[in-house]
């Protein structure tokens, strides 16, 4: 029987050399298999296996939490073909960021976790948030591990849990995506909500996403699982490691229930780590949707080491994917711009809408006062308050557009980091009794405030499809919006509405105009809109033809030869 | 001058996400490396817009808070 160890570093010539000594000691005295992290290639020191975990990627980390998730998810998708598993009866995690990985492998490999504790975070004397949360996942570990041996104090606590009897759930397509309602933020949780709803109806069907404070619970209805975990369980250092954690989080609850997918669909790079992870410890076909880019978000300038990682994990997961989803043709560039991929393995996949349950929220009688005078027209707008979106370019155009008549109120759905800017912006114009901030609206209340309108504008500078421009056209309302990106595809100019430049107030301004001014030609925008959604953005549609090419990645996957070290411990055990 | 924004994305990465998980005042004006006057203004403001809430010496992200700062990634 064997040990495998993870280890974060044996070289006492590194950065960590006391901390190297000591693992190496701790090693030579157990025996076994070292799994190496950060590294290539494999050898033998002072008569133990090494085997690299493989070379993290050459982009730029913030601080030690994020270098660690980073390393650890680039070990769990390489360990699969470079850890033979056969006799591993224990899997060993050195110091924390050991742990991480062991903790998985151990999980995947149904053997115990045991977790070498050298120093703590409160005793190497650090403060702020890496700190902190390297404290909080050395907790969590301690509290996870079958057996923590504090390896500096020579003690050793065993855990006698039992043994679990293994979990097992039926088979069936896996969605990892961070939204799922009711943490919704923008068109990828709606896509994903209703691709899941409609492919229920066809297959078992399981969600793997977050759960706000005080709903981390796993639902069924019928065929269709919401898997949850808590995001906020760890403490992280920033926005790009509390993605890394919940990532973690994500993978372990899959092992745990013992869920072997049929395959897995990933959305963005949000969930690229499980993903990908997932993909090589289970040996599960794997495809994705970009519903966005980092580098279309910032215009190809990916600078910052948050830029650089969210680019880094949007390229491994297009480039592990079986198959890549974009929901127009402009992403469809981009994305082979952006990852160099190959035009064949790339699917337009429109997104949709569910007319039935968008037509069941009907605004009620007075509803439209909360909004605007009777006599006002009402110009919509509903998206996050980003620069991307445009909405001071519309605040801007408002300004022109009331200095030419006062009877038009500028309604503002949603909320985001440029909130109080634009709110400030419209003030500085004289214009905020004007333009209404309503903050964030639940869908019901969008649903409905949409009827209530007479023109839907959307002034994005950055807009990979518009999913409000469905909503809009589902309304029956005329649309204004930017000729960029997916916006371009979705609405017809001069058919269900009017395509203008980006970036361009007073072509914003004369375009809402003319459709205020000539409510005739704007009513039959909003019915040509209707048509147009009901003819080709219906989800039963969409969901249809992905389940045709998730059949044709089955058949592939069933006949490739694709083979893994793993193969030797099967999952879910018996 | 302390940044809101600056402040609900510490609170998100201390978890500091409900009462239980509240984080101490005093704690994090430290870690911010604030002044405890400048992060009281700061905190007034966001819990004026709901994105926080102060009790008693901790405060925590509410929903709306957390929702904010998830708009930052799509």
């Amino acid at each position: 029987m064997t040990t495998l160890h993870v280890a974060p570093e044996l070289d006492p010539l590194k950065r960590r050399g006391l901390l190297a000594s000591w693992i190496r000691e701790a090693v030579r005295g157990e025996g076994g298999v070292v799994l190496l992290l950060g590294h290539e290639g494999r050898g033998r020191l002072d008569g133990v296996e090494v085997v690299g975990g493989g070379a993290p990627p050459s982009v730029p980390t913030s601080d030690a939490v994020e270098r660690a998730f980073l390393e650890a998810f680039v070990t769990l998708a390489e360990a699969p073909y470079r850890v033979d598993p056969r006799g591993v009866d224990v899997v060993e995690g050195h110091e924390w960021a050991g742990a991480l990985v062991a903790y998985v492998l151990a999980k995947r490999l149904g053997v115990p976790f045991r977790y070498s504790i050298y120093t703590r975070a409160g005793g190497r004397g650090g403060r702020g948030l890496v700190s902190e949360s390297v404290a909080s996942i050395e907790s969590f570990l301690e509290a996870e591990a079958d057996e923590v041996v504090e390896r500096l104090r020579g003690a050793r606590v065993r855990r006698e849990r039992g043994a679990a009897a293994p979990q097992r759930r039926a088979p069936g397509i896996l969605h990892i995506s961070w939204e799922y309602p009711p943490h919704i933020v923008g068109g990828l949780g709606r896509a994903v909500t209703s691709i899941a709803r409609v492919q229920a109806e066809h297959a078992e069907t399981y969600v793997l996403s977050i759960g706000l404070p005080g709903r981390v619970v796993d639902e069924d209805e019928g065929r269709l699982h919401v898997l949850r975990v808590d995001p906020f369980l760890l403490r992280t250092t920033g926005l790009v490691s509390w993605v890394y954690a919940f990532n973690m989080l994500m993978v372990v609850k899959v092992l745990s229930l013992g869920l072997k997918p049929t395959i897995i669909h990933a959305h963005d790079w949000l969930s690229a780590p499980a993903a990908v992870a997932l993909k090589h410890l289970l040996k599960v076909p794997l495809v994705a949707t970009v519903h966005a880019t980092e580098y279309g978000r910032s215009r190809g300038n990916i600078a910052t080491p948050m830029q650089q990682q969210i680019h880094y994990w949007e390229w491994r997961l297009t480039y592990e994917a079986w198959r890549v989803f974009v929901c127009s043709h402009s992403m469809r560039g981009e994305v082979m711009a952006a990852f160099s991929l190959p035009a064949d393995k790339i699917t337009v996949l429109p997104n949709g809408i569910d007319l039935a349950e968008f037509d069941a929220h009907q605004p009620a009688p007075g509803e439209r006062d909360k909004y605007a005078l009777p006599w006002e027209k009402v110009v919509f707008f509903a998206g996050r308050h980003v620069y991307d979106k445009g909405i001071d370019v519309l605040v801007e155009a408002a300004r022109i557009l009331l200095s030419r008549r006062g009877d038009v109120k500028f309604v503002i759905a949603g909320d985001g980091p440029m909130r109080m800017h634009l709110e400030w912006l419209a003030r500085s114009y004289g214009i905020g009794q004007k333009v209404l901030f309503t903050g964030r609206l639940s869908d019901s209340e969008l649903f409905r405030a949409m009827k209530l309108s007479d023109v839907i504008v959307i002034p994005s500078r950055y807009e990979p499809f518009g999913i409000v421009a469905l909503e809009a056209m589902a309304s029956a309302k005329p649309v204004v919006a930017s000729r960029v990106g997916g916006l371009a595809e979705v609405v017809e100019d001069g058919v269900t509405g009017l395509l203008v430049p980006p970036d361009d107030p007073a072509a914003l301004a004369g375009a809402i105009e003319a459709l205020l001014r000539d409510p005739g030609r704007a009513r039959e925008m909003g019915a040509s809109g209707r048509r147009r959604v009901e003819l080709l953005y219906r989800w039963d549609q969409v969901v249809r033809y992905l389940l045709q090419i998730y059949q044709r990645i089955l058949e592939e996957h069933s006949t490739c030869g694709w083979s893994t070290l793993f193969d030797s411990a099967p999952f879910p055990r018996a | 001058m302390v940044d809101p924004f600056e402040l609900l994305k510490a609170l998100h990465a201390l978890s500091a996400v409900d009462a239980d998980r509240a984080v101490r005042l005093d704690k994090l004006s430290s870690l911010m490396q604030a002044p405890r006057g400048e992060l009281d203004e700061a905190l007034r403001s966001l819990a004026d817009m709901k994105y926080v809430e102060v009790v008693d010496d901790k405060v925590f992200l509410t929903e709306l808070g957390i929702l904010k700062i998830s708009s930052l990634f799509c």
